[in-house]
């Protein structure tokens, strides 16, 4: 399954490099490997993203451990 | 398009097209690229004459030599050629259109013409120089040579993907194979940060990783594995964990940042710095038989993570 996605990832970065095609910019995939289904949902900048809107709420890189809480690694996501 | 499928044509069918054109035109001689090389070198007065279409000698052709597609021949041969009696070498990419080429030629009165057998890519194959405009080497020309024929590509491209700098964060089940597309396809420097070790858990999706690496660091393991693939690739290996004081330097010196992480603190922290560094994060997310995938560029107009899921999820929400 990372396979997949993993060399999605690739090609995307090839395209960019290459300038080619229409990147997944916008755009958010989502494949079920079991139901064989893929699905790109267009996604859009947010006007109130605390981190990308013209005054965001995040000005610096933050401890993101201790805001999440998760320190262990899971081995089965990736 | 018609001559990417004629190219294809000629490489499939092109020995046993290149034995039946022989029979049917025995009067033209060939000569073995060893002969033509031992010519070169004693540097006789002779002919190259290239015969291949314009974009295929990108991947590189003969030095001095003449080009002119096998269309154009009869129309340019007497201006180029006025000497009838000199002898001309005539090549293509197998051997095949070089036939057709000699035999045009001995048509027009040319007396000592000859194809060489197995054209430039038996040249090549037998390890000898071919010359380029393109500053890629011949083991370059050869090595990407399905990528430069693709028009979106070209020696061109294939020069981008060289230069390119593409940081992979985690070497694991998502950096894993996409570090080995990246390497294979000529992405000219990979970075890899990831503080931890090969485990046997890891094995079964991991696959820059091998039975013996078990307890290494991944990002040697990962290293050792791309310059198997692709020795053209240069590797940068950070061997500790990305952290919020870390983590703008190394991404300033990349392109794009390819998130392979497998944990929410780090996605975050890969979206806020990428941010903040200016750079493409191409995201990508498993969890059991689902993935995700996209590509979160500000700077080109698009969203970031942050945009979708403001905040990371709470403490004891995620399955781990």
């Amino acid at each position: 399954m990372p396979g997949q996605i993993g060399l999605i990832q690739a090609t995307e970065v090839i395209k960019l490099i290459l300038k080619i095609g229409k990147p997944l910019i916008g755009q958010f995939l989502i494949y079920n490997s079991l139901e064989v289904e893929f699905k790109l949902f267009p996604v859009k900048k947010s006007p109130s993203c605390p981190l990308c809107n013209e005054e965001p709420k995040i000005k610096e890189l933050e401890n993101y451990h201790e805001v999440c809480g998760l320190e262990s690694r899971s081995q089965a996501v990736t | 398009m018609g001559e990417r499928v004629k190219q294809l044509f000629w490489k499939v069918a092109g020995p046993l097209l290149r034995r039946a054109l022989k029979e049917k035109h025995r009067d033209v001689s060939e000569i073995s690229i060893q002969e033509v090389n031992r010519l070169l070198k004693k540097e006789e007065r002779m002919v190259l004459l290239d015969v291949r279409e314009k974009e295929e000698l990108a991947l590189g052709y003969l030095k001095g030599s003449l080009f002119v597609p096998r269309a154009g021949l009869p129309e340019k041969a007497e201006t180029l050629l006025p000497d009838k009696n000199i002898p001309i070498v005539v090549y293509c990419a197998a051997g095949v259109r070089s036939i057709l080429a000699a035999k045009t030629l001995m048509e027009m009165g040319y007396s000592e013409v000859s194809s060489m057998r197995e054209g430039i890519e038996g040249w090549k194959k037998a390890g000898y120089e071919v010359a380029s405009d393109t500053g890629l080497t011949s083991e370059q020309l050869t090595r990407y040579s399905r990528h430069i024929l693709l028009k979106e590509v070209g020696t061109e491209g294939q020069i981008r993907l060289l230069k390119a700098k593409v940081l992979l964060v985690g070497a694991g089940g998502l950096g894993c194979p996409a570090a080995l597309y990246l390497a294979a396809a000529g992405v000219g420097t990979l970075g890899i940060i990831d503080d931890d070790r090969v485990d046997l858990t890891n094995l079964q999706r991991q696959i820059l990783h091998r039975t013996s690496d078990v307890g290494r660091p991944k990002t040697e393991s990962a290293k050792e594995a791309i310059a198997r693939i692709n020795p053209d690739v240069k590797v940068v290996t950070y061997p500790e964990r990305l952290t919020s004081e870390n983590a703008i330097k190394i991404f300033e010196g990349y392109d794009i940042i390819v998130d392979g992480s497998d944990n929410f603190p780090t996605k975050y922290l890969v979206n806020d710095a990428a941010f903040f560094a200016g750079k493409p994060f191409v995201y990508g997310g498993v969890f059991q038989f689902e993935g995700q995938a996209s590509v979160f560029a500000p700077k080109e107009g698009g969203p970031c993570l942050r945009c979708l899921f403001p905040e990371p999820p709470p403490p004891g929400l995620v399955p781990s």
